[in-house]
């Protein structure tokens, strides 16, 4: 129910952002950067079948967009590593994203944004082959991926025309396949996540 | 309408004005080229789709009556209205009468800022060189993750933890094979290098982008544990390499050119240098017609050597040490080598690193060791000690880069040398060239039967074969031209390397000696630069082991080499 709850609430920020984009005045045109880079760390936490599993991490996130029309369009990657509840264990999750953004320039200083994201993430019991045999061998290796919606809604604070301070909040769903009954886990096969970020835009292509 | 001359004038003389100062910059060496406005060069593709409508103008002239690079750097708003003016004979405006678009275009003047270009006419943009160098370790991670067999080595589960452990364990030594750490890696640090270069900065900002997108990748990239030897062969090696292939590629562009041609040029410069080859395309400068650098230092030098060949070699070498000794064979097998050399040693003008460099590459039809050679040397700093017009000697500053690999020995690292080099010249085209040279190896490494001893932090993928080390070293070697042709080159080199990590273990000491000599003659044949030779390399090693009393080893290897070349020169 949740899950759907949240789809829903995504699709409707989906839609939100195709008709500002197809709405946009030239003014917003103006607002799309050549090229726009993103880097930020911040915290996610998941919830859904996936959180009574796993705890909250930090993770960070690498974007990169170009102007499409009057919208952002472009891909990243984000990586985090959750530790289990109540298990010396954890997982890693890699996640790509392909996303559409709508930045709006309220003032020259002030430019909030909004993005639809499309998100595929790899989730695996963390190897500890690196970590000096700190965490107790939980499960075999094997990897369970999965795509899912992403909503976003942030503002660049910008320093000058080049570089913006990044400030966003997102919510994601997602399903794994196949679920995890088999290594002992129940029935997981999704999860959703929520997440605040602050970084740093980067628009190189951006006249000083 | 009347042509208000004056205002015609004046508004040349603004055009003009950016042409004229950044003629003088160049006169005068800088690679500082004064633009009006502050999008110039950003938008001028833009500015060539609307204000220039026949391309022909750049490549033959503006009918303008400027030159046309002025065009390019030119603020496109003051280009537009430059050009409008020009074509509409606009009247100024008169007293009392609200100013023209073009009238008020006359403050611009005052708002000229400076944009750094390099010679090749690349605007300086720290963004784009960051974010290139930056791709450079996200393609090769997503590689790692998406590729199953690269998977497997489960090296790719990177997360803010891995990042926060890595660095929290510091610097260790691996256990990759000779070629990864010898030739990858550098090879891999050329892209953080020429990521700066190709936005129009220099060889030591270059140098720092290898160092900061090594360090980048060592820390976060994986989640192996940062090596040092890592760090500093894709740094430092990564400049010699990066700033070899990036002239390399500058002997193929050619801003002048179109069509076909221009479009091959384009690709090939790409394939030698992505980066480049991005930073043109994003910025248009792969598609624009405009002047080539000039200075040839930047293009195509005043000299300009290749050296192809191709033929057989083999050898054979023997080890003995207190345990007896082995005798190993290098089997007869065909190879061809690619040797470049740009710029002239005795003839550098301007303190720019890489002025001068040579490189050879030599592949074998080996299995598992198709790359057996990689040389690259390159100066950084020179000054002269006497010249006239017979001779010149001078002090140099060089960079070497060494990469040997065969059935017999591995041999390579990075270092720097202070060099004597002289030349004599016999009539107008024959000479003697000869150099000696006090060396310093930052990293090397050597094969070594103890290496396997290695204390590698982590988890032990494989027993290294060679041991990482440093120390100093001297070399010297001649060059002898007859008639504009190489007819003979030696060279000998002495090295000791202080093993740093490897045969060293648990406190006990281990040092190698390394000479190695070279011998070339080659016999040109009358016909387009054709010619055959023969090559002779000794290799010859002296390693002292205190670990559990091993005592010394002595190596020596004797390779030979008989082949065909085509080494047209332009001089």
């Amino acid at each position: 129910m949740q899950k759907r709850r949240v789809s829903r609430c995504l699709v409707s920020l989906g839609a939100l952002v195709g008709c500002l984009g197809s709405a946009g005045p030239a003014a917003a045109q103006e607002a799309q950067d050549p090229l726009a880079l993103r880097f930020a760390f911040g915290s996610q936490q998941m919830e859904g079948d996936l959180g009574d599993a796993l705890d909250g991490a930090v993770d960070a996130e690498f974007s990169l967009a170009f102007p499409v029309g009057p919208v952002r369009v472009g891909g990243g990657a984000n990586w985090a590593s959750f530790e289990m509840d109540d298990q010396e264990a954890s997982w890693n999750q890699l996640r790509f994203h392909g996303l559409v953004g709508y930045a709006l320039r309220l003032t020259e200083r002030f430019r909030p944004y909004a993005e639809a994201r499309i998100t595929f993430r790899r989730l695996r019991p963390e190897d500890d082959r690196y970590f000096g045999a700190e965490e107790e061998e939980l499960l075999r290796d094997f990897v369970t991926s999965g795509w899912g919606p992403e909503g976003v809604l942030g503002a660049e604070i910008t320093i000058n025309r080049a570089v913006a301070i990044d400030v966003s909040g997102a919510v994601s769903t997602f399903s794994l396949s196949p679920d995890l009954s088999s290594e002992g886990l129940g029935p997981i096969d999704s999860g959703q996540t929520w997440r605040f970020h602050i970084g740093v835009a980067w628009f190189p292509l951006t006249s000083e | 309408m009347t042509v208000n001359i004056t205002k015609v004038a004046g508004l040349v003389a603004v055009a003009l004005m950016p042409w004229a100062v950044d003629v003088a910059a160049q006169e005068v060496g800088s690679e500082r080229d004064p633009v009006a406005g502050a999008t110039a060069i950003s938008a001028a593709p833009a500015v060539q789709a609307t204000a220039l409508p026949e391309a022909s103008w750049l490549s033959s002239g503006s009918p303008l009556g400027y030159p046309a690079p002025a065009l390019y750097f030119m603020a496109p708003e003051r280009l537009a209205s430059v050009t409008a003016a020009l074509a509409s004979n606009a009247p100024s405006a008169g007293p009392g009468e609200a100013p023209t678009e073009a009238a008020t275009e006359a403050p611009v003047v005052e708002r000229r800022q400076e944009v750094r270009t390099d010679p090749w006419g690349q605007r300086r943009n720290l963004g784009l060189a960051i974010f290139e160098a930056y791709l450079g370790n996200f393609i090769p991670w997503a590689f790692n993750e998406l590729n199953p067999a690269r998977a497997e080595l489960l090296i790719s589960q990177i997360s803010p933890r891995s990042w926060w452990h890595n660095i929290e364990k510091g610097f260790k030594w691996d256990d990759n094979k000779f070629q990864v750490n010898f030739f990858s890696h550098p090879f891999q640090g050329s892209i953080y290098y020429t990521s700066a270069r190709a936005n129009g900065y220099g060889y030591w900002t270059g140098l720092l982008f290898a160092l900061a997108g090594s360090f980048n990748w060592e820390c976060c990239g994986e989640t192996h544990l940062m090596s040092v030897n890592d760090w500093v062969n894709t740094s430092i090696g990564g400049a010699a390499v990066g700033e070899t292939l990036f002239r390399a590629s500058s002997l193929i562009l050619d801003n002048e050119a179109t069509g076909t041609e221009r479009i091959t040029r384009e690709i090939g410069a790409f394939l030698l240098t992505p980066t480049r080859g991005f930073t043109r395309l994003v910025t248009g400068n792969s598609t624009r017609v405009f002047n080539n650098p000039e200075n040839p230092a930047d293009h195509i030098p005043n000299l300009l050597e290749a050296f192809l060949s191709g033929g057989i070699r083999g050898g054979d070498s023997w080890r003995e040490g207190q345990g007896g000794r082995l005798d190993e064979d290098v089997p007869v097998h065909g190879y061809f080598n690619v040797e470049l050399t740009a710029g002239s040693l005795a003839e550098l003008e301007r303190q720019q690193p890489f002025d001068f460099v040579h490189t050879v590459l030599q592949f074998n039809l080996v299995r598992g060791r198709a790359l057996g050679r990689w040389e690259i040397r390159g100066n950084l700093w020179h000054t002269d000690l006497s010249r006239s017009d017979e001779s010149v000697s001078k002090l140099v500053v060089m960079q070497d880069f060494d990469y040997e690999n065969n059935t017999v020995f591995e041999a390579g690292g990075q270092s720097v040398s202070l060099m004597y080099h002289a030349r004599r010249l016999f009539g107008e085209r024959s000479g003697l060239a000869w150099n000696a040279a006090v060396t310093w190896t930052i990293l090397g490494g050597v094969k070594s039967e103890l290496a396997f001893l290695a204390d590698v932090e982590g988890v032990r993928e494989r027993f290294r074969e060679y041991d990482f080390g440093l120390g100093p070293g001297f070399r010297a070697g001649a060059v002898y031209v007859g008639d504009g042709r190489r007819l003979l080159d030696a060279e000998y080199r002495i090295h000791y390397l202080a093993t740093l990590n490897g045969s060293n273990r648990e406190g006990e000491d281990s040092s190698h000696l390394l000479q190695t000599v070279r011998v070339r003659g080659i016999v040109p044949f009358m016909y387009r630069g054709f010619g055959a030779g023969a090559e002779y390399n000794f290799f010859n090693r002296r390693s002292e082991f205190d670990f559990m009393e091993v005592g010394t080893v002595r190596q020596r290897a004797h390779l030979w080499q008989v082949f065909a070349t085509w080494y047209p020169v332009r001089n």
